[in-house]
């Protein structure tokens, strides 16, 4: 509980030398390339074409419940892609300043929200079209947006701190990185991201009704149940409380272990 | 001069380091959560460490390799933490070794980016002072070449270059200087004094008495982990030098000897030893002062040792999370299988909820937020109305809205967006399994929108409430 309350302190307090960092890091590497920072923007919506083209016209995959399937598409795409590369590359990060053991004025643990500010673009990108093109369907703002305040929240806790335990075991366990590699790419299909698992009658019920306990998909919903006005997040009962549960459970194993390998680094390497 | 203010302060600095028998990814993980006592063998890099060095001092640290000179300074720079004692350190501290934290594929210029933008130096400080670090480290063309083609004494100059215009309290140099050719370390000298009177600290580790006696005001002289001497330099240098003569004409099994003598006096070290050291050195100590040293002792910095209340709050987080996830994959409530854990354990698991709306998301709210009306045939409209209602959102909670159901003929369904083989057996009120039934040759594994499917007719309500509750009993799903 500790280390979880100097973890938190750490962040608010070195928050602009993480965001200065993540300016110097999208900048360095958006010089390299001739379009600049405009990749940021393109990159994710080449993505979306492409699986839009797969899934959704040549596949005629489309939304549940009648749902405009393309705005679907983008907010499941925006919410996952987020957490995705939030895990994955500020797990990678913590472990390359971890080797780099350079002398720096800040700790470590802010590298992941570091390299999280960076992508807020392409999340605000996907998921603020997903918005507006769900306007053009007929669904307006509603008060349904106030979830807003919860689930962005929400989604920036857990993608934090599971980037922090992923960062931990792989120092431990340096062939993680691949699991977590082919993880993302199975709950991209078993997050109802693209589809809805729904249309597979392989899949057992059981397995459908409690698709809500696999916490992507729970963010995942919930940032649709803000854009269709479907529903409060405390309609989704004990859904809810598994949700904190598992985020508690994964902050404090993750800033205790942060904490121990900070400290004792050569221990570990 | 004698209003100086202390700058570093360390009392009985300790820092134990873990050997494992071999650095695999098993013992690495045992010692993470704890469980790998047995196996841990503790090594004393620093023991009973204690100096004071106010501001505009030079001191210098000197000891033969391994003898834990770069250990104290990282811990002075916040690198790592200490296991037992206190480090008192006011002001910024900036370290620099001959090529740390270089990133070689990044050109010069971009280092300098980068290590001031670890530093905390906003990007307006970084631009002003670019041409002048630029201008120090004499790279001139250089700059813009990625730091693997430098030479070791370039990656030096930059370092240097790049930490003394950060503009630190104190300053830790690590051996930076001894690769930098005459002339630039000249510069570097000058540069230093004048920091001194700035009246800035600066920690020098090197291996060059020549360096350590022109610049250091005090010498701490490491030995193994231990403060052998601490004084000015005209009394340790000589004596260094001499023990260091003697270390040098010892036969090389002698000196053999001596190294693992000195070693095992590190791995037998321990906290009880390191009390005794200290009450040893203070005899009149008051039995309040023991107590309070005993209790410094046991909080150790660098243990991040779980909490009980932790522990039990992670124990409990993650026993909640699989119970709840047990019943997610079940057709009880949670208030249900908290009543009758084993029957839920032993009958209710694996199995499909019931198709009223149960703990999970409520079905109510389909009604309030229709969806706007597309385009589609007249003539399936209420079904698909009725069906929306009850497979809103998804298709784990089903109202049972099968008693207004026409028990007419053989009805061709055509799937629509959205629809999945079991939000039409409810929307109809039969199985999943009669559909398919009725349709032979048809593969349910995927149904696409526009693909017909015979629906069939022989159920009527009451059959279909009947293949409800037989759901419900035995839990056939689909």
């Amino acid at each position: 509980m500790k280390d979880v309350i100097l973890y938190v302190q750490e962040q608010f307090k070195y928050l602009h030398v993480a965001a200065n960092l993540s300016k110097y890091s999208t900048k360095s590497t958006s010089m390299q390339n001739r379009l600049g920072r405009l990749w940021e923007i393109l990159d994710p919506l080449v993505q979306l074409a492409i699986n839009y083209i797969i899934f959704g016209i040549l596949m005629h995959r489309t939304a549940p419940d009648g749902l405009p399937p393309l705005s679907w598409m983008f907010i499941g795409m925006g919410v996952y892609s987020f957490m995705q590369h939030v895990i994955t590359t500020g797990a990678k990060s913590v472990m390359k300043q971890f080797k780099l053991t350079a002398k720096m004025k800040f700790p470590v643990s802010i590298m992941p929200t570091s390299s999280m500010i960076g992508f807020f673009t392409e999340f605000f990108i996907m998921v603020g079209a997903g918005l507006v093109i769900a306007m053009f369907s007929g669904y307006y703002p509603s008060v349904y947006w106030l979830q807003l305040l919860y689930y962005l929240p929400m989604l920036i806790i857990f993608s934090l701190s599971v980037s922090l335990l992923c960062s931990s075991i792989e120092v431990v366990f340096p062939d993680f990185n691949f699991f977590l590699n082919y993880l993302f790419r199975f709950l991209m299909y078993g997050s109802g991201v693209i589809f809805d698992l729904g249309n597979f009658a392989v899949i057992p019920r059981v397995l459908l009704q409690a698709q809500l306990i696999n916490p992507f998909y729970y963010l995942i919903e919930g940032f649709r149940d803000i854009a269709y006005g479907r529903a409060w997040f405390w309609e989704h009962g004990m859904f809810n409380f598994s949700f904190w549960f598992l985020v508690l459970a994964v902050l404090i194993a993750a800033a205790n272990s942060h904490m121990r390998i900070r400290d004792r680094i050569s221990d570990y390497l | 001069m004698d209003t100086k203010k202390i700058k570093i302060k360390a009392d009985h600095l300790s820092k134990k380091f873990s050997l494992l028998p071999s650095k695999d990814s098993k013992n690495k993980a045992k010692s993470l959560v704890d469980m790998n006592h047995k196996n841990e063998k503790d090594f004393w890099a620093l023991r009973n460490i204690s100096f004071e060095i106010c501001d505009g001092e030079c001191v210098g640290v000197i000891g033969l390799n391994g003898a834990g000179k770069s250990t104290l300074s990282n811990i002075i720079s916040g690198q790592i933490a200490q296991t037992t004692g206190q480090v008192e350190i006011n002001g910024d501290v900036s370290i620099i070794a001959a090529n740390a934290g270089m990133q070689n594929n990044l050109s010069g210029r971009e280092n300098i980016r980068l290590k001031a933008l670890m530093m905390g130096m906003t990007n307006k400080e970084i631009k002003e002072k670019m041409d002048e670090i630029i201008e120090f480290s004499e790279l001139g063309p250089f700059i813009d070449q990625p730091v693997k083609t430098y030479s070791s004494g370039m990656k030096a100059k930059l370092g240097f270059s790049i930490m003394v215009h950060q503009d630190p309290d104190i300053m830790i140099v690590d051996e930076a200087l001894s690769v930098g050719d005459k002339t630039f370390v000249d510069k570097s000298r000058k540069k230093m004094l004048e920091f001194r009177e700035q009246g800035k600290t600066i920690l020098l580790v090197s291996h060059d008495m020549r360096t350590i006696k022109e610049w250091s005001d005090r010498v701490i002289w490491l030995n193994y982990g231990e403060v052998k001497a601490y004084g000015s330099p005209e009394e340790v240098i000589p004596q260094y030098t001499k023990f260091a003569n003697w270390f040098k004409k010892l036969p090389k099994k002698d000196q053999k000897k001596y190294k693992t003598e000195q070693r095992q006096v590190q791995l037998d070290y321990s906290l009880e030893k390191l009390k005794a050291e200290i009450t040893k050195a203070e005899p009149n100590m008051s039995r309040r002062d023991l107590i309070e040293v005993a209790d410094g002792l046991k909080k150790q910095k660098d243990n991040h040792r779980l909490s009980i209340v932790s522990k039990l709050i992670l124990a409990f987080c993650t026993v909640m999370f699989i119970w709840l996830s047990l019943v997610a994959v079940s057709n009880a409530t949670f208030a249900q299988s908290v009543e009758h854990p084993r029957s839920f354990l032993k009958q209710r698991l694996l199995k499909a909820k019931p198709m009223k709306p149960m703990a999970g998301r409520d079905n109510s709210k389909g009604e309030k937020t229709p969806p706007p009306e597309e385009d589609k045939p007249v003539g399936r409209k209420k079904v698909r109305n009725d069906k929306k209602k009850a497979s809103q959102k998804s298709k784990k909670s089903k109202k049972s809205s099968s008693s207004e159901r026409s028990s007419s003929k053989n009805v061709v369904y055509t799937v629509e967006t959205g629809d999945s083989l079991g939000s039409i057996a409810d929307s109809y009120g039969i199985s999943v399994e009669s559909i398919e039934e009725a349709n032979p040759g048809v593969d349910f594994s995927v149904i696409n929108p526009g693909q017909r499917i015979k629906i069939p007719a022989a159920q009527n309500a009451q059959s279909a409430t009947e293949s409800e509750t037989t759901q419900q009993t035995d839990g056939v799903s689909q």
